[in-house]
């Protein structure tokens, strides 16, 4: 008698479960259906309500605009490879990055390898490695090469940190 | 054994929890046609076997979710409009006989529905409605859906719950009379 009641109680609560599933199955679609490209750091992302919010940042490439550079992604490392035309040479906003949060956010680059110099904004003297983002701002990532080796093909691997 | 309500509650959700998923998708898909927006669905890329749609651009999937989401709050909006006035014109307890023998005569009496499951319908509808609404006021709280679609939303699931309780209302009131 006593196992009967257990199981009961068992076989309503699956079919509970199973009522609830049903039920939250299509906004857990909804809010799962659609992404942004070039969503970087997934780890750090959360999702609410069919939106990836809280994103730690958007970059959008514009390597396309420089010729023999391209830009390769892998578990949120940036790793960018180009042939030079002068020894020392910088590029000026290859990337944007945009802060998609309500609130400012606090950003660094983490250099990984190569010798090239990645830098927030677009000033070649004043190389910025940390900079704050308003909400829904962005700021330019650029590069400067001053290596003065023969070969002029370069490449330059880094992270983009959120403080 | 399973209790009878639970098993009609399962029994009813699966219609609108599909209709609800054919709606976002159809939604989406629609904007992506007629708004030409630059998008790449992905296979296997959700639970493994599902493909995801992926935009270019934040300022395109704000513009997908908004009108996908509104598809679907749409045909839950749909869904509880026919369940709601067949409650109030079709239900067994109050229909007029005028309009029961019309039905009879169009061979539509199928239309015609009991408390038990016009209130089981009812409740899966409603709970959908007002999961619709709070999904689309969070989406709104996280900037993505158009605010003035959350607070029509919430006007028409408030309007839509009160219109039920008046049919329950109605309902009370006659098994009191027959009681």
């Amino acid at each position: 008698m006593k196992y009967r009641h257990f199981g009961f109680a068992l076989t309503n609560l699956c079919a509970v479960i199973v009522l609830a599933v049903l039920i939250a199955s299509p906004f857990y679609f909804a809010g799962n259906f659609t992404k942004v490209a070039n969503v970087e750091d997934p780890e750090h992302s959360r999702r609410v309500a069919g939106a990836k919010s809280q994103m730690p940042y958007i970059v959008v490439s514009h390597t396309d605009q420089f010729p023999d550079m391209n830009l390769n992604q892998s578990e949120g490392k940036f790793m960018l490879d180009f042939v030079k035309i002068n020894p020392s040479q910088a590029y000026i906003g290859v990337l944007t990055l945009e802060n998609p949060n309500n609130n400012p956010q606090t950003y660094s680059i983490e250099p990984i390898s190569g010798y090239t110099k990645v830098f927030f904004g677009e000033n070649v003297t004043e190389r910025a490695s940390t900079t704050t983002v308003p909400s829904m701002g962005s700021v330019p990532i650029s590069i400067f090469s001053e290596s003065e080796t023969a070969a002029l093909g370069e490449s330059v691997e880094f992270k983009v940190l959120v403080k | 054994m399973v209790t009878r309500s639970i098993t009609r509650l399962i029994d009813e959700a699966i219609l609108p929890a599909a209709t609800l998923i054919v709606g976002k998708m159809a939604g989406l898909f629609a904007v992506i046609y007629f708004l030409h927006l630059d998008a790449t669905v992905v296979p296997a890329s959700f639970l493994k076997i599902l493909p995801t749609v992926h935009f270019a651009d934040q300022n395109s999937y704000i513009l997908a979710e908004n009108y996908s989401n509104l598809a679907m709050f749409s045909l839950a909006s749909a869904g509880t409009i026919f369940v709601i006035a067949r409650a109030h014109f079709l239900h067994t307890s109050h229909i007029s006989p005028q309009l029961q023998a019309k039905l009879a005569r169009l061979n539509l009496e199928v239309l015609i529905a009991s408390s038990y499951r016009l209130y089981h319908q009812a409740a899966i509808w409603l709970t959908f409605l007002w999961l619709s609404t709070a999904f689309l006021v969070l989406s709104t709280i996280f900037n993505i859906t158009y605010p003035q679609i959350s607070i029509v939303a919430f006007i028409v699931a408030a309007n839509f719950s009160w219109v039920f309780a008046l049919d329950i209302e109605k309902e009370v009131e006659i098994q009191r009379s027959q009681g």
